[in-house]
């Protein structure tokens, strides 16, 4: 008995399969839940499928309509002022906030939880409701702008210049996912680092520059990648709130992909965005992942 | 830590059984035992007496039984379609024939022609025939209606009162209405209006009133709406828009519901709706409203009676004359309909419609009454859609859009209009 | 001095802190608010936070449900659903991080790459392919298409992997050479040096895990026919009929009844992420 697991102990060992062994719930879950899901959605590509009835072959002909159709620049140049202006202040506020958040004091549970709360609220119909309420004609906010003497008729949902930003703000009020995790993360930098800087007598910003930054780095990294992935992801918002309008200036990709696959049954021009979707943003990771060698300090340095 | 090993292989045991399971078919019943599929949608009230139905169904059939499946509207298509594209529909389902919500499964063949089964299990002999046709295409009957309805304005008699105006009588015309709209907007300074829904009324009745239908099967690109009509129906709206008498559509556009009208908030007089949505709409303020036929000229050319809701059979569905029986039931089962109460529209069946008349309440019974005078002055609906249907519908919708935005004038967005619907 | 400026910092602290809670929490108790209103009067008097009357009712109506089945199969389907599949994410994702990071083997980097990928896709174009082939293993119906991909791959893996591998690359190494030269194998190091390490990660995980998984509707909607089997987030959606009656102050009260669990378990756990073993771990 114990030769054989000393056996087995070696031959894992000779063949550097350990990794393999921690790796194979990944490997075998793509395998079977993601690669023929992904192969099926490139040939979708090249087909007419109205996913009900069989596909059939089209070649590059949803490619050649991509290029053509006015809305998918609308829909790229929506989504990508919405990563843009989204992604950083929520980051910023959601780091601000955690290091306020970061220390022992009475009550602190409570403030972190109800600054979580926005964002359990999600995408549900409730906030849907809400958020027209607040920025209707006569919703909330115009009302407190009245009170300090700005009347205004705008009902800032429903005008094409101003929906984009509500849903940006609803984005950066839902702060809270962020926050934890830059929680976890400063929880993570070893209290010796401070000590070891409190006794070289180094002021607050100090500290912060040169500890909390650098050791935070990683989650940085994560929290940016992330934030811009599931920015040009972004389709809930704008399917209950605003649906796509007014003028499609809330029209995000994924939401004019929706509407083309779910609506117009359209699957093979659906997954042909959904795959041009995936090289965009797979190019845009690649360049932070690249430019992150240059800011981003691990404990351990990767070959 | 040995513990917590343990504890997570045993929890992974539990999920591989629970995939062991699921690879085993549930044993099929007796031969003459059947298991209806029937999905519908709807909110709670509907589930609860749906649920109902089914009992006392099988109580009288004890070799029937059901699985439902129901779900709020907007999920039930999207179910629908993953159903249909793994060919896994249930056996009944309520549907729409005609709605651009089915064309698609209409196009796959995913509904049963029903032809087979009339005057056997399916008996629609109390169904007024354009009734019946409403569930037909291309000669075959893929959808039982169960109900009918039919476009009203609805209005409240109490803002034209304080406005000093009279009720318009039958054969009022668009121009009356306009004078209506702004004299309650000058006397009371709300809206005349809620918005006048396009895809009801642009898509189904206005051409209609001058000869012309919006979808036509020998017209080219399955369109015969003129430019003329187009123009000037949005020219219409953007007047109402402009002058105040309507909402705009920053305004239109957040609303949340149909209880979320206009006149619910008393802003305006006038709700452009489905009959039925009368009680939807004096339930929130408890006030008494009424309804009215669609402005003229030539309403009898222009309204219809469509069905409230059709019944379909999967064509995949095994036990299709099980499922007609069982529609059949729905239909003319007096004390079926009874504890439906109208809630899924007025009952298609002459004879049930009849049985229920003493029992209505106030509200049902303007609907009923409605319904009956339409009945009498319309005439039948359009049933012809193009294959690319929602593709046009949503460009109809954003043209509509920079209309009402101002981007475009109508005259240029009908122009928009006809030079692409070749590329839609 | 000392002191004044003390409480005076506590002060600013505070009330900034409680200026932005009620931001926050303005949703949650407008939504209560909503959720104890009677039917009709969700929109007419949207912006009042008190109701006129309090409609108790709302919550007993909306907890009998549809026909048979009360909110009380909802929420222990939601219940199940739920620790199955975060104890899944949790056990997979903390390993498979753990071997893209630590360990060395063939194609490394390619896997990462596949982790990477798989988030850039829209998942609402995967769950056509996906549907149809667990129709496939015949498993419509049953949970497994809910718990059982969180064990190997599930939809929000690959966010768990990169937000641990992150927080393991932030552990020195030397603790794992110095663990090794004890004579620790892979599989020791992993349970006894990194895992207690990244312990703040894995309850973010956790939290994360529990609060997806629970709001999660599509996933339910595709995979589940019968209502016995419907977790809490689908049955909010059978109130809801635009072309008829919403039961919105029914379905508002059941929202509001939905968040408990989510927001107890957010309560609870924030406190390990905060006071996270991690520190400890070093000093050793």
């Amino acid at each position: 008995m114990k030769n054989t697991v000393k056996k087995i102990n070696k031959f894992i060992d000779k063949h550097k399969l350990t990794g393999y062994i921690f790796a194979s719930p990944w490997i075998i879950g793509f395998s079977i839940f993601f690669i023929i899901p992904i192969l099926n959605l490139i040939y979708y590509s090249f087909t007419d499928f109205n996913l009900i009835a069989d596909p059939s072959w089209v070649g590059l002909e949803n490619y050649h309509h991509l290029l053509v159709d006015p809305k998918i620049l609308k829909a790229l140049k929506v989504t990508v002022s919405y990563v843009i202006f989204s992604v950083i202040p929520r980051l910023a506020f959601a780091l601000f906030i955690a290091i306020k958040l970061n220390q022992k004091r009475k009550g602190i549970g409570i403030y972190r939880t109800i600054y979580y709360i926005p964002s359990i609220l999600g995408g549900s119909v409730a906030v849907a409701v809400l958020w027209r309420m607040l920025f209707t004609r006569d919703g909330v906010i115009n009302s407190l702008l009245g009170l300090i003497g700005i009347h205004s008729g705008i009902s800032y949902i429903g005008n094409p210049k101003t929906a984009l930003s509500t849903i940006i703000l609803l984005a950066i009020w839902q702060f809270g996912s962020s926050m934890l995790i830059f929680l976890a993360g400063l929880k993570n930098i070893s209290p010796t680092y401070y000590e070891a800087a409190a006794i070289d007598g180094a002021g607050r910003f100090s500290i912060f520059k040169n500890i909390t930054l650098p050791l935070l780095s990683p989650v940085i990294l994560f929290n940016i990648i992330m934030q811009i992935i599931n920015g040009f992801m972004v389709f809930t918002q704008g399917y209950i709130i605003t649906k796509g309008g007014p003028l499609n200036s809330t029209l995000f990709w994924v939401l004019y992909m929706y509407r083309r696959g779910f609506e117009s049954y359209d699957m093979g021009y659906a997954s042909a965005m959904a795959l041009i979707m995936l090289l965009i943003v797979a190019l845009i990771s690649l360049f932070v992942f690249k430019t992150s060698s240059k800011w981003v300090f691990y404990e351990v340095k990767e070959n | 830590m040995k513990k917590r090993i343990s504890l997570l292989l045993s929890f992974l045991f539990i999920v591989l059984s629970l995939v062991g399971v699921s690879f085993f078919n549930p044993i099929q019943a007796a031969d003459d035992q059947v298991t209806l599929r029937i999905s519908w949608w709807g909110s709670q009230s509907r589930h609860d007496y749906t649920l109902k139905l089914l009992d006392m169904y099988t109580k009288l059939h004890p070799n029937v039984s059901f699985e439902p499946e129901y779900t709020g509207w907007a999920d039930y298509w999207t179910k629908l379609s993953y159903q249909a594209a793994a060919n896994d529909l249930p056996d009944i389902m309520q549907s729409g024939i005609g709605w651009p919500e089915t064309t698609t499964l209409i196009n796959a063949n995913m509904f049963a022609d029903l032809t087979p089964y009339r005057g056997k299990e399916l008996d629609l002999s109390g169904v007024a025939d354009s009734l019946v046709k409403t569930g037909m295409n291309n000669e075959k009957l893929l959808g039982v209606p169960v109900s009918s309805n039919a476009l009203a304005i609805i209005y409240d008699p109490e803002i034209l009162q304080k406005a000093g105006i009279k009720a318009p009588a039958a054969d009022y015309t668009w121009d009356d209405f306009l004078s209506i709209c702004k004299t309650i907007n000058a006397k009371l300074g709300i809206y005349g209006t809620g918005e006048i829904e396009t895809p009801n009324i642009l898509l189904t009745y206005y051409p209609r009133q001058f000869g012309e239908h919006f979808y036509d099967k020998d017209a080219k690109y399955g369109v015969g709406i003129s430019k003329e009509v187009l123009v000037n129906y949005w020219k219409l709206k953007l007047k109402l828009q402009k002058a105040g008498l309507m909402p705009d559509l920053a305004e239109i556009s957040q609303e949340m519901g149909v209880e979320d009208h206009p006149i619910v908030h008393g802003k305006a007089a006038f709700a452009w709706k489905w009959a039925p949505n009368l009680s939807v709409l004096e339930a929130p303020t408890g006030k008494s409203y009424k309804l009215l036929t669609l402005p003229g000229p030539n309403q009898d050319d222009a309204l219809y009676i469509k069905a409230g809701m059709h019944f379909s059979v999967a064509e995949s569905s095994k036990h299709k004359a099980e499922a007609a029986r069982f529609i059949s039931w729905l239909l003319n089962n007096i004390e079926a309909n009874q504890i439906m109460n109208a809630e899924r529209g007025v009952p298609a069946d002459a004879d049930v419609r009849a049985a229920m008349i003493p029992n209505l309440g106030e509200t049902q019974k303007k609907v009923f009454e409605y319904l009956d005078f339409v009945s009498q002055h319309s005439s039948p609906k359009d049933t012809f859609l193009p294959e690319n249907v929602n593709d046009i519908n949503q460009f109809v919708n954003e043209l509509e859009e920079q209309v009402l935005f101002e981007v475009f004038t109508p005259e240029e967005a009908a122009d928009k209009f006809f030079e692409n619907l070749p590329n839609l | 001095m000392k002191d004044f400026k003390k409480i005076f910092g506590s002060i600013v602290y505070h009330s900034g802190n409680i200026l932005l809670a009620i931001i926050m929490l303005y949703p949650i108790i407008w939504l209560l608010s909503s959720s104890f209103k009677a039917n009709g009067e969700v929109f007419i008097n949207a912006h009042q936070l008190i109701p006129d009357t309090f409609h108790f009712e709302n919550y007993r109506n909306g907890w009998a449900g549809f026909g048979n089945t009360t909110f009380a199969t909802f929420f222990k389907n939601s219940i199940v659903i739920t620790a199955i599949s975060t104890l899944g994410y949790i056990f997979s994702c903390s390993v498979v991080a753990f071997a893209l990071v630590r360990t060395e083997f063939k194609f490394k980097k390619f896997w990462f790459a596949t982790v990477m990928l798989s988030m850039m896709l829209p998942k609402q174009v995967l769950l056509v392919p996906q549907y149809i082939l667990f129709h496939k293993f015949n498993w419509i119906n049953t949970f497994s298409p809910l718990v059982v991909p969180p064990f190997f791959a599930g939809p929000s893996s690959a966010f768990f992997i990169f937000l641990i591998m992150q927080f393991i690359r932030g552990i020195p190494k030397e603790l794992d050479e110095a663990a090794t030269i004890d004579g620790c194998g892979t599989f020791k190091l992993f349970i006894y040096i990194i895992a207690p390490l990244i312990k703040p990660a894995l309850v973010t995980v956790g939290i994360f895990a529990v609060y997806w998984q629970w709001q999660d509707f599509v996933g339910p909607l595709l995979y589940l026919n019968k209502p016995e089997l419907y977790p809490v987030s689908l049955a909010l959606k059978l109130f809801s009929d635009p072309s008829t009656v919403t039961n919105w102050s029914n379905m508002f009260a059941m929202s509001a009844l939905s968040l408990v669990p989510v927001i107890l378990i957010f309560f609870v756990f924030q406190k390990y992420i905060v006071e996270g073993i991690s520190s400890q771990g070093l000093k050793g």
